[in-house]
């Protein structure tokens, strides 16, 4: 290369690259912001209400028409299923389950539904390269199948292990995770099927920010019954499920490791270096390249100078 | 669609009971029900019958209706508004715990506004004081499913 | 082959003509001047085709099963663990050791160090083919293989890690192409198609520095998408891109030091004067190049460690397998490196090498699978799983093997062999 590159050819390959990296600078460099929606509808969980009649699951079941599971929703001996020492967890056959937790100092279990906490700052949603996911204004976070390419760095990304693949198919696969009852339900203004099936009025369905002030009223108004923190208010960076508990939240299967950031915030560090690299790179890398082959540099320009004299004498 | 009608009809129906005894209570003094049947899950379930008058023997009348039956307000957080008990124009549990609604305006209200909707009002109530009285607790204790029910559960 | 080119004079081919006029075929520079009788003969000498065959055996239909059945027949389908050996090993693995291509390009026209130019084209290839068979590795994992250009034209998600992977990846694979084309326009006889790409080949070298560091380092960075999943020892939300980058200057060199040391010992009549002449002295430098990558990375995880206070982690179970990953994979090697480097002992920076290369598949192993979900179960892959990411492997040792055989890699096409020369050629 360098035994017969002029400054010429050093330039048009400079600029070149100058024009690669405006080529790819549109990328990565733009930070993701996710909008606030003002109205954006929720669900809060009374962990202390649930008895665990399963009715939410039944309900799921029917309404986002999922296969029939082998045990009937009545059955309770699904709350000892353990799957790798883990209790049961959304997959593509179920959006949400219901767990027992037997909580040490409680006379009885508790019970946890667990779906898709549809998150404010959702990591599926920025994680995602082909923008196959949505936050909609009333709240949910739905997937469009049309273009997953099934690379599954939402199910890396999501904090709550919720979006499960399914495997079983070569030819549509696709993520399986609860919607909110989108399109049948939530985008006419009406509360999700699970919701709807809770005869305890565990959940709760409202406007997010009335669910918290509720929340904290009941807080208040029931002296030491439940823990004084909302989990989902700022876990994640806020969900729209929120939840209320009497026992620690860990003790319900809630990580509470869960940073109160967004989790896109953990990879800004990242994205922030990205269009500094594109810009001050190709100059740095140039003139490095200057540096290191400066003597041979000035001895062929030294050589043209003498041609030329030699041309014109 | 069809399924949606039918939960309407049931809801209809059930609210129009309890009202019908909250109105026989009101226009005679008091004169309260002995049984409720309460069928607003009729979709998947049986109806209920909730034999009010045991109940009414064993229990103050105030350790369900809160404030509204004239007798001892029992909830702290009833108490420190409503002290004395007004009977009256409101006392069945439909009056106060309606079917939920999403955008209930919260911000004009200071009060009330946790009240939980007229389902989980019962089964709070019920599944609550049952737990602490070693009453029935079970789903099918007190329910039993219709076909549908049935269907809806995978049995 | 060893036994054909010491037998035939003209072999192997090494350049555009047989002997005196006569010029070599297409066929038989495929077929390395051979006719096919004497070709499949000695394809069938040769004890590791048998090795493969075996292992194409069972990995062609594994292979089939996992289209035609879906990614839940030859995987555990974990939706705890969604990315398993294929991303683990092909994607995380083979990109880091592929790094080479950037490194020595950039170390020969960029920083003008033509002494290195013997190995260039290999430091090249051994790129381009890593990156090639890490998008085939993809192509596997990917649940919708065919709508791979899906992030680049139907739905972009710009502001996604991956969507940066994908597109780096991409272009970096063209650029790779671009670089090993004049060897290929050489062996097909049309040496003056390279000027264009000459002219072009500082800025496809920035172009790979850029490229390169971007995506090196978004691979790490997708893992800080799970700040709650990896155990903090392995993830470093505020360093995680620069572990990988730096990670990846050592990994490079070290898999062409082994890919260069395998050629020459395996393959010594393909090696060429200068390759052969200069390979120990090269050996050498690189070696030297990547011990100081080694302690800049020891000295950024320690940093890492120090940034988000986690030195009592060290104490624990998981950190004693840190530090074990540590001493085994990296600072070992680096000391082997350094005192080979210092006492000229090439055979101990092979062998610290291999090491290393080892290190870096185990440390990308561990990001990706071991430490994931560090609070959950360990999952151990499918036995179907590891056979065909063996199988995939295979494919890329033969990949390999096909154009080093035949393409000027490792020796200028054109040159007269050592041994043609001894007996007058």
């Amino acid at each position: 290369m360098s035994d017969n590159t002029t400054r010429r050819m050093l330039l048009k390959s400079s600029f070149a690259t100058a024009a690669a990296s405006l080529l790819f600078q549109p990328k990565g460099g733009k930070a993701h912001k996710v909008k606030k929606y003002p109205d954006t509808l929720g669900v809060l969980v009374d962990l202390t209400r649930c008895v665990g009649c399963r009715s939410c699951e039944a309900a799921c079941n029917a309404e986002q028409k999922l296969p029939q599971p082998d045990k009937p929703f009545t059955d309770t001996t699904v709350f000892d299923e353990l799957e790798h020492g883990r209790q049961r967890r959304t997959d593509d056959t179920r959006y949400t389950v219901v767990n027992r937790y037997d909580v040490p100092g409680l006379d009885h279990p508790l019970f946890r539904k667990v779906q898709c906490n549809h998150c404010q700052e959702p990591a599926c949603v920025s994680s995602c390269f082909v923008n196959a996911y949505t936050k909609t204004p009333e709240g949910a976070v739905i997937y469009n199948p049309d273009v997953c390419v099934g690379c599954r760095t939402c199910m890396i990304a999501c904090p709550f292990y919720i979006p499960a693949f399914k495997y079983s198919s070569a030819f549509e696969p696709q993520i399986m995770k609860c919607v909110f009852c989108y399109d049948t339900r939530l985008k006419d203004g009406r509360p999700p099927a699970c919701v709807e099936a809770c005869p305890q009025e565990a959940l709760t369905f409202g406007k997010r920010d009335d669910l918290i002030r509720r929340a904290r009223r009941r807080i208040e108004e029931n002296n030491g019954k439940y823990i004084d923190h909302i989990y989902g208010e700022y876990e994640a960076g806020g969900t729209s499920w929120l939840y209320l508990s009497g026992v620690p939240f860990d003790q319900v299967g809630l990580s509470t490791d869960i940073p109160h950031e967004p989790i896109l915030d953990s990879v800004k560090n990242f994205l922030g270096i990205v269009p500094m690299v594109l810009t001050i790179w190709p100059a740095l890398f140039a003139g490095f390249h200057l540096l290191a082959t400066r003597k041979e540099y000035s001895q062929k320009n030294r050589d043209k100078i003498e041609k030329r004299q030699e041309d014109t004498i | 669609m069809k399924s949606l009608s039918i939960r309407m009809v049931t809801r209809l129906i059930c609210a129009a009971t309890l009202c019908i005894f909250a109105a026989a209570g009101q226009a005679e003094g008091f004169d309260p029900p002995e049984v409720v049947t309460i069928d607003m899950l009729a979709e998947l379930y049986e109806p209920v019958v909730f034999d009010h008058a045991m109940h009414m023997e064993n229990y103050s009348c105030g350790a369900c209706h809160h404030h509204t039956a004239g007798e001892e307000v029992q909830r702290e957080s009833c108490r420190r508004c409503h002290a004395v008990s007004t009977s009256g124009k409101v006392i069945s549990c439909v009056d106060c715990h309606k079917e939920q609604t999403v955008h209930t305006a919260l911000k004009d209200t200071l009060y009330h506004i946790d009240k939980p909707g007229l389902k989980g009002a019962l089964h709070l109530q019920c599944i609550g004081c049952h737990k602490e009285e070693s009453g029935p607790v079970g789903c099918m204790e007190c329910h039993a499913f219709t076909s549908a029910g049935r269907k809806r559960f995978g049995l | 082959m060893k036994i054909l080119t010491s037998e035939n004079m003209s072999l192997p081919v090494t350049g555009p003509t047989k002997t005196g006029d006569t010029c070599w075929s297409l066929q038989e520079r495929l077929l390395l001047g051979l006719s096919i009788r004497e070709y499949v003969l000695q394809l069938r000498r040769n004890p590791v085709n048998w090795l493969l065959l075996v292992v194409f055996s069972l990995g062609v239909p594994l292979l089939c099963q996992r289209y035609i059945y879906g990614l839940g027949a030859v995987t555990h389908g974990s939706n705890d663990y969604p990315w398993g050996l294929f991303l683990g090993f092909g994607l995380f693995g083979m990109v880091p050791l592929s790094a080479s291509g950037f490194l020595l390009g950039t170390t020969v026209n960029l920083f003008g160090r033509e002494d290195f130019h013997p190995i260039e084209r290999l430091a090249l290839l051994n790129g381009l083919l890593g990156y090639f068979f890490a998008v085939v590795y993809l192509e596997v994992d990917l649940g919708m293989p065919w709508r791979l250009a899906y992030p680049m034209f139907m739905s972009l998600g710009p502001a996604a890690v991956l969507f940066l992977v994908a597109w780096h990846v991409a272009t970096y694979l063209s650029v790779q192409i671009a670089e090993v084309l004049p060897a290929l326009f050489e062996w097909l006889g049309r040496p003056a198609w390279k000027i264009y790409i000459k002219r072009i080949s500082l800025g496809l070298t920035i172009a790979g520095i850029i490229l390169s560091t971007l995506h090196q380092g978004a691979l790490g960075a997708l893992f800080t998408y799970a700040p709650t999943k990896l155990h903090p020892l392995w993830l470093s939300t505020e360093f995680m891109w620069i572990h990988f980058l730096c990670s990846a200057v050592f990994g490079g060199l070290a898999m062409v030091i082994v890919s260069s040391s395998l050629i020459f010992k395996y393959m010594r009549w393909r090696c060429g004067k200068a390759f052969s002449e200069n390979l120990d002295q090269l050996t050498l430098g690189m070696a030297k190049g990547a011990s100081y990558a080694m302690i800049t990375y020891l000295v950024i995880k320690l940093v890492a460690i120090a940034h988000d206070n986690e030195w009592e982690l060290l104490l624990t179970g998981w950190g004693a397998y840190y530090l074990l990953e540590i001493g085994v994979a990296v600072v070992l090697p680096m000391i082997m490196f350094a005192r080979g480097v210092r006492e000229g002992r090439v055979g101990l920076t092979r062998v610290a090498a291999g090491i290393t290369v080892f290190g870096i598949i185990w440390n990308r192993l561990n990001t990706a699978i071991v430490c994931f979900n560090y609070q959950l179960y360990q999952d151990i892959p499918h036995w179907k799983e590891i056979w065909l990411t063996i199988t995939l492997y295979a494919l890329y040792f033969i990949a390999y093997r096909f154009i080093v055989y035949r393409l000027p890699i490792v020796f200028e096409w054109g040159e007269v062999s050592s041994r043609q020369e001894s007996v007058g050629l």
